[in-house]
């Protein structure tokens, strides 16, 4: 019996319990691999725009405050 | 439904892994709540110090930068939250261990005692500014009497707002937050329309260092540690988020672009007024009648402030500690009053945003190695709950990666010490917290690539990661 299990059956209050309990059906949920705990991941490619932004912001600071010498 | 009920069912919404039903925000909606959120008294303040020691040229690019590259950096962290949908202090358990997540905790709620002391004494100095204005006694007119007792005050009632639950503290958002943004509206009205952009550009600082670089790097400091100080705040946020790009575009454009609008700002505003307080702006801004309307709105969106700083850090407590009782959880922020009982600690705010550029510039140096290169993403949700399971590393604690925090905090003292405000040979070309980032964790990477490799790759047999979408 792990912790989480541990805390289900024995936590000293209702609250707990019923917590630790709802979290062990959801992480038996997510080891089942139920799509209700999937979301579109992010890509190497959708870097591109922040990416973009952050070299502007620092290509402005270089220009505006001048590159260490 | 009573609002401890309320409470709980949030306490126990925060605590659990959110599934997809159960996650409201797409892109648009996360960015606008990031800026909500985002935008509040440190902004101005932080703008406030900035334009205190730079002109509004050279203002701009180092706002900008020094909010933009930490959130930059901490950005994809957003990846691990959203993806598993759990709580920053849960997220951190894998890289910190049960026990070094738990002084992860610790850490951030002293620091949140800072920002609530600093919500509600800018909201004592507002006060004050009123009271000076109505012709109430001296002693309700200084810094170091009225202040404290408006903030002090304020703050016992925003603790019993916080306490009745998230229902009233809604209510009172969709107040405070449009009135930071009629005040920030009114800045730009003062700055744009009334004082003109040639004179903005004219205006010398009121008080900057000898060596302009050392103006430079002091200020990209500061905004530097208000850029990391969101750190510890992403779990919360981006485990709401639709997609993971939502998460990540959010944190980045809402707190580390958009948010600079207020910064830019204030330090426009500091610069024309010749003062870093946003309280003496509203007065000099608006005249008498407007400048009163100005202050009440900053009461009311500091105390706002305060409420949800407040109700954050309770919330996480009962998430973390479920069978404490509401009540306690509320009464952990109540050493905040002490900080509230001089003016000191609302003066040294650069200090404080030093010491916050170190810590959390320290952990997410840690944080990103652990995630992104030891863990290559993947983590094992169940063993994020079982204390005692797969991260608990040395008796709970990551031994390595506080070493190597600690490596990143003898780095930084070296170069900055803002106790003394006494910089050291590389501060005028690096700044601190930067290279205190990368520094921490490429120790990190080195040690636990050297200590750590059989610890790493054992949870990673028996993995219950989320499967790709």
């Amino acid at each position: 019996m792990d912790y989480i299990e541990r805390q289900a059956r024995e936590a000293p209050d209702e609250f707990t319990r019923g917590m630790y309990a709802e979290l062990q059906q959801r992480l038996e949920r997510i080891e089942r691999g139920d799509p209700e705990f999937r979301i579109e991941r992010m890509h190497l490619a959708d870097l591109r725009v922040p990416g973009a932004v952050m070299i502007a912001i620092v290509a402005y600071f270089l220009v505006v405050v001048g590159m260490p010498s | 439904m009573s609002s401890i009920a309320a409470v709980e069912r949030e306490a126990q919404f925060g605590f659990l892994p959110t599934t997809r039903s159960e996650r409201p925000f797409g892109l648009w909606d996360y960015m606008a709540i990031q800026v909500g959120f985002g935008i509040a008294a440190w902004c101005f303040l932080v703008g406030g110090l900035t334009g205190t020691v730079l002109d509004a040229g050279t203002a701009i690019p180092v706002i900008l930068l020094g909010n933009a590259l930490p959130v930059f950096l901490i950005a994809p962290l957003a990846l691990l939250f959203a993806r598993h949908g759990v709580d920053t202090f849960m997220g951190v358990r894998a890289a910190l261990g049960y026990r070094g997540a738990d002084l992860f905790f610790l850490v951030f709620a002293i620091l949140n005692l800072g920002w609530i002391t600093i919500a509600t004494f800018l909201l004592g100095e507002s006060a004050i500014k009123v009271m000076a204005q109505i012709g109430a006694p001296e002693f309700l007119t200084t810094s170091e009497t009225g202040s404290p007792i408006f903030a002090i005050a304020a703050f016992f009632v925003a603790a019993g707002i916080a306490y009745r639950g998230p229902l009233m503290i809604r209510g009172l958002v969709r107040i405070g937050v449009p009135a930071l943004f009629v005040i920030l509206a009114g800045l730009i009205l003062y700055v744009l329309v009334i004082e003109g952009v040639d004179k903005l550009f004219a205006t010398q600082p009121a008080a900057p260092y000898d060596e302009s670089r050392r103006s430079v790097a002091s200020a990209l400091e500061w905004n530097v540690g208000l850029g990391f100080s969101w750190l510890p705040y992403l779990g919360q946020w981006c485990r709401l988020t639709n997609s993971e790009r939502a998460a990540h575009y959010g944190t980045y454009f809402g707190w580390g672009v958009l948010l600079n609008v207020a910064a830019i700002f204030g330090a426009f505003t500091a610069l024309l007024v010749a003062s870093l307080d946003p309280t003496d702006w509203m007065i000099a801004v608006g005249g008498v009648g407007l400048g009163l309307v100005g202050l009440l709105f900053m009461i009311l969106a500091n105390l706002t402030s305060a409420v949800v700083l407040i109700y954050s850090q309770a919330l996480s407590v009962k998430s973390v500690l479920p069978s404490w009782r509401w009540s306690w959880a509320v009464a952990t922020t109540f050493p905040a009053a002490i900080l509230m009982l001089s003016p000191e600690f609302y003066a040294n705010y650069s200090r404080f945003l030093a010491y916050i550029s170190f810590i959390m510039a320290a952990y997410a140096g840690v944080l990103m190695v652990d995630y992104f290169l030891l863990r290559r993403q993947r983590i094992n949700v169940r063993e994020l709950y079982n204390r005692g399971g797969a991260y608990r590393h040395w008796g709970g604690v990551n031994v390595v990666a506080y070493a190597s925090i600690a490596v990143g905090a003898v780095f930084y003292f070296w170069t900055y010490n803002p106790a003394d405000d006494v910089a050291g040979p590389l501060f005028g070309w690096l700044s601190a917290g930067i290279p205190t980032f990368f520094l921490t964790g490429a120790v990190y990477w080195v040690a636990a690539n050297v200590l750590m490799r059989n610890r790493l790759e054992r949870p990673m047999d028996a993995v219950a990661t989320v499967p790709q979408a």
